[in-house]
């Protein structure tokens, strides 16, 4: 499933939980490009990441827990 | 913007996750969210902006499952369930304790049904909880039979309206309460009186309430009881003969609502029949979408036709009352 990620709206955005989270959840992500991702969210511009298949449910969870809105892509 | 799609991995992940995806019934758009999520229960209500004393229907996957929602099941209950479910009938029932009282508005009675649309019973049957999904609007409002219907209320304030295509029953479910193990029907709907009678004879009927009071016992027993309900923005009249309200609004900008048939008035702005066959399956699959139609007109008034008082017409007639009450 393809998201896009909108922003984060955590009044302290933790990056390194967001990066640790755009990792796991996403298929063909490193450590580095999960940290240039997150910069990149929380500089105020929205980044697409495909979740895992399994346990896609959890992975929107997670997100929701760290206050960053996404949207489902076709 | 939410996406219209039909791809039910992509609903289940959502509901999964506590988050709110408009789904398709046979009757109408619902609004769907986990029974036992506080978030979603709390946003199910803050987005159609529903007030917490009415109450919201549980959806099911199959019989077998009415034994975790339910307490006590009616011999006359457990005959209905039979005979119509899938469908649209909503029996409610004495509630087990693990249903959360912000599903019922602190009854201890719960609305429940299996809805008979095949991506919404496919989608059920992937998910471990039941939905609440009261119709896909804001609080009043006239219920969606369209995934853009739903679309153009909410926009981004869901994630997600899974396309069943438009609804085939296009009014709401019937819901049946029981005292003393009789049926009293609270609100007419899709499922004529007559079909219910075959089943469990005499019905009575109970199907309006004025909320007055912050008294849980005297909150609406379902959905749709309130005298108000199914509106739309511009002002609608209910009528007997249409004609003679024409001349008397001529006027306005009218829009004209017929059953079946066709006015020829120079004082019609807009016009709609629901069944040129006088077919009233044909009249209440339409009936929403007409309604959705005439209130996109900038009409000063929309004078509507009353049915014939039998069968589906009944409740076609309850939903125009409503939508007629200030």
């Amino acid at each position: 499933m393809n998201i896009n990620l909108l922003s984060c709206d955590a009044s302290r955005p933790d990056k390194r939980a967001i990066s640790k989270c755009i990792n796991e959840i996403s298929i063909g992500m490193s450590d580095s490009l999960a940290n240039e991702l997150t910069s990149i969210l929380l500089e105020g511009d929205a980044v697409d990441i495909t979740l895992k298949d399994k346990n896609s449910g959890s992975a929107l969870r997670a997100l929701r827990k760290l206050d960053i809105d996404y949207e489902i892509m076709e | 913007m939410s996406i219209i799609s039909k791809d039910i991995s992509k609903a289940v992940a959502l509901l999964s996750a506590d988050e709110l995806v408009a789904v398709p019934t046979e009757t109408v758009y619902g609004l769907a969210g986990n029974i036992y999520s506080p978030n979603a229960i709390n946003a199910i209500f803050e987005t159609k902006k529903r007030p917490h004393f009415n109450p919201l229907i549980v959806h099911i996957p199959s019989i077998e499952y009415l034994n975790d929602i339910a307490d006590y099941i009616p011999e006359k209950a457990k005959r209905l369930a039979d005979a119509f479910w899938p469908g649209p009938i909503t029996l409610v029932l004495k509630k087990k304790s693990i249903i959360p009282d912000a599903i019922t508005a602190g009854k201890d009675t719960v609305a429940v049904r299996i809805p008979n649309h095949p991506l919404t019973l496919d989608l059920l049957k992937q998910l471990d909880f039941p939905i609440a999904a009261p119709s896909a609007n804001p609080f009043n409002r006239i219920s969606p039979t369209t995934a853009q219907h739903v679309e153009s209320y909410f926009k981004n304030k869901i994630k997600m309206v899974l396309d069943g295509g438009p609804c085939k029953s296009g009014i709401e479910s019937t819901i049946i309460g029981f005292e003393n193990d009789n049926p009293i029907i609270f609100r007419l709907g899709s499922t004529s009186i007559e079909a219910i009678e075959k089943v469990v004879g005499k019905v009575t009927i109970k199907n309006s309430v004025s909320k007055s009071s912050n008294d849980p016992t005297k909150n609406p027993h379902a959905p749709g009881m309130l005298e108000r309900h199914y509106a739309p923005k511009t002002k609608t009249i209910l009528v007997e003969n249409l004609e003679a309200s024409i001349l008397q609004f001529k006027s306005d900008k009218i829009g004209v609502l017929a059953f079946k048939n066709e006015l020829n008035s120079q004082y019609i702005s807009f016009q709609i029949t629901l069944s040129k066959s006088g077919n009233l399956e044909e009249a209440t699959s339409k009936l929403y979408d007409a309604l959705h139609t005439l209130d996109k007109q900038d009409l000063d008034i929309i004078i509507a036709e009353r049915l014939p008082d039998l069968g589906l017409g009944k409740s076609i007639n309850d939903r125009l009352n409503r939508a007629t009450k200030k």
